[in-house]
């Protein structure tokens, strides 16, 4: 088992942990089971090598760590919980590039190469959620009604620029 | 849906359920994906500039042999930080060692070789382009390049070895060979008696004859063997061919035109090949060893298809052959062929068909249990019956069931069927 594969099974188990610790806490133990349950499913399809179920699974754990948030749970469980879920899933598409490969020493060059950018990503947005999570300011209605249309607009032009360098 | 695609679809959900909710938490979860979403903008958007080269150790095998491709890709460009490689392979070659896909990094200048080994049994293989994507380390950005690398490679039919093909057109050439010319010449078979010419060596005096006459010498005659024309023919249409499991009759009907091939030009005799189905492909006549390459490469490229105009041997253009000459026709032949061939033979062409078993290729396949017995009883019978007019019309027919050697059905055939004096012989 290459380090990639051994740092994805870490990952999926990290995220589904974390989640699980986190709503155990706050004693909803039937969305626990449902997060174990999904961590068997994502476990399934890595071995039958089923492609389009990790995405899914992402989407279920980001759904799952922000329904956390919002019923009050450890924001910081659920921020770990997230950033280990999408560590996995990167880490099961690095791991689909890499199945037909022979390894030599340029693919373990270019495995080394891309968990440090992984880490270096995963790191900067937890440190950046951590320091979110720690400032707090209010903001009257105005003020908010600017900031949805800012985000709106601001994201719209990033994901459309995003997609057209993609393309 | 894309990676990237999903991460915006995903950080826009959490931000309005954020806004939605009022829950400032919300945002810190959208943070990490964001992140992750806009880091491929740090790298600057890539000029993919590579070029590719493609070796082959051989360009024309013979069948079964492997050859190497090698493929050397070098980095004109900026530093590329993964770069996937996959080779198209033709298909029906088989990929005997190596890989056809890479993935890796590739520095300014670096250049990046991968070989491979591939083995075919017949055909002409064009090999084109080669995949390569350029991508992100996380790989969310991706540049797919296609990059021209074209080869060629030639794979010959397998000539499987025969004695001499036992033939005798009435229309030879002037070149000594192996075929009696029933004429009188430099021969070792006897031929007849003349009178006793000035010049005449005196050990092919027949002292007998003289002995009856006076005053009159009597020399023996030889029969001068020459080479002759040989005109083959194989069938290339679509119905000729059949498939069971991964082998076509086809092929076996390819081996066997290039083994007889191979034996007339052994002999000394010219050679000329037309493929008649698909299309009227023709190999001019010849000899040696040139003419051997040019036969092998024109069969190596031999292929079924349809071709209304060319359903029945009926337009087979005669006139390619010299007339007299010999034609080896290699076909599993049908029923409506039966006349083609006659006419023929009735324009004094002399012929060989070497007719490859269909009943027994097609039953091959199958279960012993689930063989239509009836079935193909009544379709050996009708072969077998339609076989054997042409051979009442003095065409020489091997019927060559396809896993016995060709060299032992030739022979066993033609011993059945023997030519020139041999048949006389047999026929008083």
């Amino acid at each position: 088992m290459s380090l990639t594969h051994r740092m994805r099974s870490l990952a999926i188990v990290l995220a589904t942990a974390t989640l699980i610790v986190g709503y155990g806490l706050g004693n909803l133990w039937t969305w626990a089971v449902f997060l174990a349950a999904a961590a068997v499913i994502w476990w399934w399809a890595l071995c039958v090598k089923w492609n389009g179920v990790p995405s899914v699974a992402l989407t279920v754990y980001v759904l799952a760590a922000t329904a956390g948030c919002w019923q009050g749970l450890q924001p910081i469980l659920m921020v770990a919980g997230l950033v280990a879920a999408l560590c996995a899933w990167d880490l099961d598409h690095f791991a689909r590039r890499l199945r037909n490969v022979r390894t030599d020493a340029a693919t373990c060059t270019l495995e080394r190469r891309h968990l440090e950018r992984l880490v270096t990503v995963s790191g900067l947005g937890t440190l950046l959620a951590v320091i979110s999570l720690s400032v707090s300011f209010k903001v009257n209605f105005a003020m908010l009604l600017i900031l949805i249309l800012l985000a709106v607009l601001g994201l719209s032009r990033t994901f459309a620029w995003l997609r057209r360098v993609s393309e | 849906m894309s990676r990237l695609w999903l991460l915006n679809c995903l950080v826009a959900a959490v931000i309005f359920l954020s806004l939605a909710t009022l829950k400032g938490a919300l945002v810190a979860l959208a943070i990490p994906l964001f992140i992750y979403a806009v880091s491929c903008l740090f790298q600057g958007s890539p000029v993919v500039q590579l070029s590719a080269v493609r070796t082959l150790s051989a360009r024309r095998v013979m069948a079964g042999e492997p050859v190497v491709v090698t493929l050397s890709i070098t980095n004109q460009g900026a530093a590329i930080e993964e770069l996937q490689i996959a080779d198209v392979v033709p298909q029906s070659l088989e990929v005997l060692e190596g890989q056809t896909y890479a993935l890796t990094t590739l520095l300014p200048g670096e250049t990046i070789e991968m070989e491979y080994r591939v083995r075919a049994r017949r055909g002409l293989f064009e090999f084109s382009d080669i995949r390569a994507s350029v991508r992100d380390h996380l790989g969310l950005r991706e540049t797919h390049v296609v990059l021209s690398a074209t080869a060629q490679l030639l794979v010959l039919p397998e000539a499987p070895r025969l004695r001499s093909v036992a033939i005798r057109p009435r229309h030879t050439h002037g070149f000594a060979g192996s075929i009696p010319a029933r004429q009188a010449g430099t021969g070792v078979d006897f031929l007849g008696v003349r009178e006793y010419q000035p010049g005449d060596p005196q050990r092919w005096i027949n002292w007998r004859v003289s002995a009856r006459h006076a005053q009159t010498l009597f020399s023996n005659q030889f029969e001068q063997e020459r080479i002759t024309d040989v005109g083959l023919i194989l069938d290339t249409r679509q119905h000729s061919n059949l498939h069971s499991n991964d082998k076509a009759l086809f092929e076996y009907a390819v081996c066997a035109t290039a083994a007889v091939a191979e034996a007339c030009l052994k002999e000394g005799h010219r050679v000329g090949l037309l493929l008649y189905g698909y299309g009227m492909e023709r190999t001019f006549p010849g000899y040696g060893r040139l003419q051997r390459q040019r036969l092998l490469n024109a069969l190596a490229r031999a292929r079924t298809g349809m071709n209304y105009a060319l359903e029945s041997l009926g337009r087979l253009p005669t006139r390619f052959f010299p007339a007299q000459s010999q034609l080896v026709i290699v076909s599993p032949l049908s029923p409506e062929d039966v006349s083609t061939l006659m006419s023929l033979r009735a324009h004094g062409y002399e012929i060989l068909v070497i007719c490859p078993d269909v009943v027994s290729f097609e039953l091959a396949s199958r279960d012993a249990s689930s063989h239509p017995q009836l079935a193909a009883r009544l379709a050996r019978i009708e072969r077998t019956l339609w076989l054997r007019s042409l051979q009442r019309v003095g065409i020489r027919v091997v019927d060559w069931r396809v896993d016995q050697a060709l060299d032992q059905a030739i022979h066993t055939a033609l011993q059945k069927q023997p030519i020139g004096r041999a048949a006389w012989e047999r026929a008083t």
